[in-house]
């Protein structure tokens, strides 16, 4: 059978064939008449307003000029609505990738964890491609076959196919349908070859390259200016964070000599038994280069993942199509960003590692409070997503691989579930976004009610503590904090442990070290090698602080919070009373968008569950990296092969149980607090801001995004502007002035020589030389003019002196070999003889060397 | 049998065919046919040049070190032989000029066709004139990249001056005359420095008993390469390899262009026709960098390394301040004219911190940009053609008007971006990360500062996209007919060479890599 890792890389290629096809042939493609629309194979005849009135929606700046449609010459009138061919090619190439990571997961589960490395590696060394060199630094290119890899394809697929699915419906109606698949198909090449790629520059071009779709796909109605705007944001934004990872991709071919993850991590390791290793040692603002390498790195996390303070772009990119906004910015590339971290983990000093953590920390509180008072349904999952990946980040920072892979993967099921439910919504509700209009929609859209209400469920972690029932983000999101809570409340035990072995072993290694050399990289070391940051493995963990106690309390009050804006969501939309009787008297579902809604919502039950616990299993078998051949410590470091303790929270049972106290019924005082609030509208929560200028204060600093976005357009994007326009006035005033001032001194001198000194041109003027040489003068200036100005008449005059030269260069050099043979005339040299000759004429009479040589 | 074309004289051929075709194109009877002779020939000249492959096809498949050093299809006859003076036509390719040669030929075979619309044109009179002189151009072109005499290099440098003059300067927009002689003042201050370092070196090795302007020797005859380097030759009293690297520099800087040599660009980009400004940004540009890396460095690697700072502060400088430029312009053209100074930029960069990485990304660099630039300036001639001003705010929802257009340009734009996959990523990359890795304590900071280019980068030309190709179509401009097959055809041509080169780099590394190693070689040698 076909080799895994090509099966992977079939896997991503199917997608860019379709790409490709779909790009040239997706508008030739046999169409369907414009009115087939009406007979919707699916049911649910569309009313007949609303074509124009969704394509109005979708360009509200359309609603100024009504007459701008009739502008339209003959030619551009295109049948509105798509052409679904496209949309079946698209979705049958990522069905046929995801059958394929289907086939991979099957086999890889089915091989025993050993046996997974040995195949990996076996693979690695059979399929190397050999793409570039950097200066000596060869590149090769290769399927990272791992765990992570794998189950992280299968998602991925999965998703992305059902959202397919989705948006056959969902876009149907979209005169641009062929190019929204286009595009959807790019994505999903870019994406899964981001998951495959095994060197953090192909991470780096396929990231660009989700980048670039989400680009396309977030100002896919580019004729709003708020969407391009949008879309611009987007990929700026991300661009300042790949900027940091530029710097940490610079920093890391400089000391460690390779960019595929597995070199890299392995030198980094290496490096970090060495005192004097530079990345240890130098330091650069009091912060040693391996932290800054770490958090350079993770600046592009920073940008995809939107942590703050590059979070901007996300809510406003909620001005692509819904299940853009599912697939890109939910479930996958906004993930990438945690994707990374964890692929870099073994490059992450305790310092790097402590900062990602502040990072998360920050963005999963920040957010979750501006999601509270959105009241655009998308805003409200987009500012969710963020908190989500708030927690995942926050996760990585406290050493919870696992946990945060886990709520990764979770998160992707739920969070695609609940934006496509959006996405049911805004459709049939003629891409209504306000949930001020919606509410009692359950009874029009009974499963996007319903399975939407599971995904609230499961991204406020519902679940039974202590039993280990849960459905979705329980088991995930716990793990995450459970670990948070054994950083902040339990470290000092490790540490205690640790410093205490280590001491104990650190005279041993000692005395070993110069016979055992580099085995002994887990036990030898000592306590501290001062302030350079440089330790060795065994050392580093009493210098990991542990964690601040706020950090630990932030996303616990989160995780109430969570199932509060959740659940107000949830009742805004499909419980209560009608607020808008035109809005919901059109609402309706179609089954090509809720038989998605039903799969995910499956899945999200049971990605997490007893029975299920592939995901997780996998996910905890990608910890264990080759070099992990005995973990120091039963708890710390199932990833032994960084600096960072990776703790796997499934054995930290003190912590679970203090957990169940403190967070397992968080979702029920979230859920219950929004329906004594929402349940009857906005009346109730709008007196409440009203009661007091504090919340009112507070609810618009909210509402406003905490003045972030109003902060950097002022000062980045204005700033920019203004040092761009003063480059260029300075260009224009200053070097270009500067020129143009030699110019006219320039002229000024010439007319005083030419005019005073040489000859007269007005009356007045001197003319001191033309008196006495008027004809050569003459002469000058005739060829001067000729030079000055240039005129048609005279370029044919000169072109063919020109030609004529050149023919004559021409055929001397094409006739030298006649010329040659002929007897006597020239005694051209090769160029040995010829140095010979120059050599012994070197010092001789030149004339008789010209001689010689025209002889 | 003259007619018959050898591995000898080949490049003869190649230099001399558009000359041939000049005279077929001031001796044809009509408008039309003097298009098809110069379209006709400029494509003979490319497929001829294809025919160079061979030797350098080897290094594809082969190893990838050190087997380009020897000069290909290598002709050289004795000149002008006056009194000492021994001026040698040479020629001859190596891994730094064949890919400069085949983007000549491809970039003029492309401008010609470029040009089928004359008749349209502002200046639309005196056709033969244009296609003659365009034919010239691309001699002179060519003869600079293969000219392996110093004299002879410099012949051709001054044979491309003039056609440039009056192709600016004739059928150029309004502010032509303008232009023309600005472009014509400036590159002449730096042939005039070129002479006379042409001149001084030649006297110099003269010293040591060598009559040659031969650039291979100079790089490699170890007596040459001693006195020209040694601290105690002097000329005027200063260093001797300083002060020749300084004036090669300066007069290599105007072609670049390096700030703060670099505004004869802008203007000479807006009033050129738009074939004229595709070979300006494809071909000639290049020509300032193709002398650094065959002149400047070869002969002068101790003045390298003394000016390494200030040559890097200078790509630098146009790095930023040109993407900086390039976004405060409201001008299409004048636009891409700056995005073309802060993309060089990265080329000085590369150059100046004389690593092998730092080469490589500075030729793959030149040729990235020789693809995208003049696509870009396709693009821009192409709505101009329709739209009749390249007024930025003017535009909008050309993307719905003409989508097939709004794609290829979206293409051009993104590769010029430095979007990864396509050519100008790697060319930015290799140097970014080759300047870090530079031997040199300020290499660092300069590399870091020079990687918030990217993002400038970035919003230029997305800011660009949006305001011609994204937005609400415009009644004036929905009526436009999309790309036409001749367009298409070379848009299409440059598009795929950008992918090519962006997803497989390695197979333009491998034309220069042997090359390049040989000249970092004598660095540390």
């Amino acid at each position: 059978m076909i080799d895994l890792d090509l099966a992977l890389a079939l896997g991503v290629l199917i997608p860019l064939i379709s790409f490709t096809f779909l790009a040239f042939f997706g508008s030739k493609l046999p169409g369907i008449v414009p009115d087939a629309h009406g007979h919707d194979e699916h049911g649910h005849e569309l009313p007949p307003d609303h074509l124009h009135k969704s394509d109005h929606s979708h360009a509200p700046a359309h609603d100024a000029g009504h007459g701008d449609h009739h502008h339209f010459p003959p030619k551009e009138k295109k049948p509105p609505g798509g052409n679904p061919l496209a949309g079946y090619i698209a979705t049958a190439a990522i069905a046929t990738s995801c059958l394929l990571a289907t086939y991979v997961l099957v086999k890889w589960v089915g091989m025993a964890p050993g046996q997974r490395t040995a195949y990996a590696a076996e693979m690695a060394a059979k399929h190397t491609f050999h793409w570039a060199d950097l200066g000596k630094l060869n590149l090769s290119v290769a399927v990272n076959l791992d765990s992570l890899t794998v189950i992280m394809f299968f998602m991925v697929t999965f998703v992305a196919s059902w959202i397919h699915v989705f948006s056959l419906g969902y876009m149907a109606e979209d005169p641009r349908f062929h190019r929204f698949f286009t595009y959807l198909s790019l994505f999903c090449f870019a994406m899964l070859g981001l998951l495959i790629s095994n060197s953090l520059l192909f991470l780096f071009i396929f990231w660009e390259l989700v980048g670039l779709c989400s680009y396309f796909l977030i100002g896919f109605w580019f004729e709003k200016k708020s969407a391009s705007n949008a879309a611009i944001k987007a990929f700026i934004t991300n661009r300042v964070g790949d900027l940091g990872f530029i710097v940490g991709l610079m920093l890391v071919i400089f000391y460690l000599q390779d960019v595929s993850l597995a070199g890299a991590t392995a030198k980094f390791r290496a490096l970090a038994d060495d005192p004097a290793a530079a990345l240890f040692t130098q330091t650069f603002w009091g912060v040693n280069l391996a932290t800054w390498m770490g958090i350079g790195l993770f600046c592009g996390a920073v940008g995809k993942s939107a942590q703050f303070p590059l979070h901007v772009w996300l809510p406003d990119a909620m001005e692509g199509p819904t299940p853009v906004s599912a697939l890109i910015h939910a479930a996958t590339m906004v993930a990438a960003g945690v994707y990374l971290v964890a692929r870099i983990f073994g490059l992450l000093t305790p310092q790097a590692q402590f900062v990602i953590a502040v990072i998360g920390c920050i963005t999963l509180g920040m957010t979750a409070l501006i999601a509270a008072v959105q009241t655009d349904i998308k805003k409200v999952l987009a500012y969710s997503t963020l908190s989500q990946l708030g927690y995942m980040i926050f996760g990585m920072g406290v050493g919870a691989w696992v946990g945060a892979l886990f709520h990764l993967l979770t998160h992707a099921f739920f969070k695609a579930l609940l934006f496509l439910g959006s996405g049911q919504v805004i459709a049939g509700c003629h891409h209504e976004q306000d949930m001020r209009r919606m509410g009692g929609l359950r009874s029009k859209m009974p499963v996007t009610c319903w399975t939407f209400f599971l995904a609230v469920l499961a991204i406020s972690g519902a679940g039974i503590p202590w039993s280990g029932f849960g459905i979705g983000g329980y088991h995930s999101k716990d793990e995450i904090l459970v670990v948070a809570y054994h950083r902040a409340y339990k470290w000092f035990d490790e540490v205690h442990h640790s410093e205490h072995h280590s001491a104990l072993s650190s005279s041993e290694a000692y005395a070993a070290e110069p016979a055992h050399g580099g085995d002994q990289k887990d036990s030898h070391t000592t306590a501290s090698h001062g302030s350079g940051g440089h330790n060795s493995l065994g050392a580093i963990y009493p210098q990991v602080p542990p964690l601040p106690k706020w950090m630990f309390w932030i996303p616990v009050i989160i995780a109430y919070i969570t199932p509060f804006y959740m659940t107000r969501c949830w009742i805004l939309t499909f419980a209560g009373k009608p607020r808008d009787e035109h809005v919901h008297e059109h609402a309706h579902e179609k089954p090509i968008m809720w038989v998605p809604l039903v799969v995910l919502a499956i899945a999200s039950v049971l990605c997490a569950s007893i029975p299920f616990l592939t995901v997780r299993l996998l996910v905890a078998d990608a910890a264990h990296t080759p070099e992990a051949h005995a973990p120091i410590d039963k708890l710390v470091g199932s990833r032994v092969s960084s600096l960072t303790p990776a703790v796997n929270g499934e054995e930290l049972h003190d912590a679970h149980q203090a957990l169940g106290w403190i967070v397992g019924f968080a979702f029920v005082a979230g859920m219950g607090l929004a329906w004594a609030i929402y349940r009857n509208g906005f009346g109730f929560a709008n007196a409440i801001v009203k009661s007091n200028p504090l919340f009112r204060g507070i609810h618009t600093a909210l509402m406003r995004r905490l003045y972030i976005d109003d902060l950097y357009n002022l000062v980045l994007v204005g700033g920019t502007h203004v040092i761009a326009r003063l480059s260029a006035f300075l260009d224009k005033l200053l070097v270009d002035g500067l020129v143009n001032l030699v110019a006219a001194l320039t002229r000024v001198f010439s007319s005083f020589t030419g005019r005073q000194l040489d000859m007269p041109i007005k009356a007045g003027d001197i003319g001191f030389v033309d008196a006495i040489v008027n004809g050569i003068a003459n002469a000058t200036r005739t060829v001067a003019d000729l030079v000055r100005r240039p005129q048609s008449g005279r370029i044919r005059l000169y072109i063919l002196t020109l030609a004529g030269v050149a023919a004559l260069i021409l055929a001397s050099v094409a006739f030298w070999d006649q010329l040659e043979a002929l007897p006597g005339r020239f005694k051209p040299a090769d160029s040995k003889t010829k140095t010979q000759l120059s050599a012994a004429i070197a010092g001789g009479d030149s004339l008789a060397s010209g001689a010689h040589r025209d002889q | 049998m003259l007619t018959v074309i050898s591995d000898q004289n080949i490049l003869n051929w190649i230099v001399f065919l558009p000359m041939i075709g000049m005279v077929l194109c001031l001796a044809a009877p009509n408008a039309k046919a003097v298009k098809i002779v110069g379209i006709g020939t400029t494509f003979l000249t490319f497929l001829l040049s294809l025919r160079l492959f061979p030797p350098f096809w080897n290094h594809l498949f082969g190893s990838a070190y050190g087997t380009a050093e020897s000069i290909h299809f290598g002709f050289a006859r004795d000149w002008i032989s006056i009194g000492k003076f021994n001026i040698e036509y040479r020629v001859g390719l190596d891994g730094l000029s064949f890919p400069m040669v085949i983007l000549t030929t491809l970039t003029s075979f492309l401008a010609a066709i470029a040009s089928w619309n004359f008749e349209d044109w502002r200046v639309n009179k005196g056709i033969r004139g244009y296609f003659a002189l365009f034919l010239l151009l691309e001699t002179g072109m060519l003869g600079t990249f293969v000219a392996l005499d110093f004299f002879l290099f410099y012949i051709f440098w001054e044979v491309m001056l003039l056609p440039m003059y009056f192709l600016i300067g004739v059928w150029g927009g309004p502010r032509k005359e303008y232009a023309a002689i600005k472009f014509f003042l400036y590159t002449f201050l730096g042939s005039v420095l070129i002479l006379i370092a042409l001149l001084a070196m030649y006297f110099k090795a003269s010293d040591v008993g060598v009559h040659t302007f031969n650039l291979i020797d100079y790089a490699t005859n170890p007596a040459i390469h001693q006195i020209f380097n040694a601290e105690s030759t002097q000329f005027l009293r200063w260093n001797f390899g300083l002060a020749m690297f300084v004036m090669l520099f300066i007069g290599f800087a105007v072609k670049v262009p390096v700030f703060p040599f670099h505004t004869w660009l802008p203007d000479a980009h807006v009033e050129a026709p738009t074939p004229i400004s595709m070979i300006l940004a494809g071909v000639l540009l290049k020509l300032g960098g193709y002398g650094l890396l065959r002149i400047c460095y070869p002969i002068f690697p101790a003045a390298g390394h003394t000016a390494a700072y200030a040559l890097a502060l200078l790509g630098l400088i146009n790095i930023i301040y040109g993407a900086l430029c390039a976004m405060a312009q409201t001008d299409f053209k004048r636009l891409v004219a700056y995005s073309s100074v802060s993309h060089m930029g990265y080329v000085l960069l590369g150059i100046a911190i004389m690593t092998d990485t730092g080469f490589q990304g500075a030729m793959f660099q030149m040729l990235a940009h020789g693809i995208s630039s003049p696509m870009c300036f396709f693009l821009v001639g192409v709505i101009y053609d329709r739209a009749h001003h390249r007024e930025i705010n003017k535009f909008g929802g050309v993307w719905l008007s003409m989508p097939v257009y709004g794609s290829l340009a979206t293409l051009g734009f993104f590769a010029s971006l430095g979007l990864p996959g396509l050519c100008g990523f790697i060319g930015e990359i290799w140097v970014l990360l080759g300047a870090f890795n530079a031997p040199f304590p300020w290499a660092k900071p300069v590399a870091i500062v020079a990687a918030f280019g990217v993002v400038l980068t970035a919003g230029y030309i997305l800011w660009l996209i949006q305001r011609v190709y994204l937005g609400k179509e415009k009644a004036e401009y929905s009526g436009f007919p999309d790309a036409s097959a001749r367009e298409v055809f070379v848009l299409s041509i440059m598009g795929a060479l950008a992918i090519f080169m962006g997803v497989l780099p390695m197979f333009t590394f491998r034309l220069m890599n042997g090359t390049l190693d040989n000249i970092v070689k004598l660095f540390n040698s």
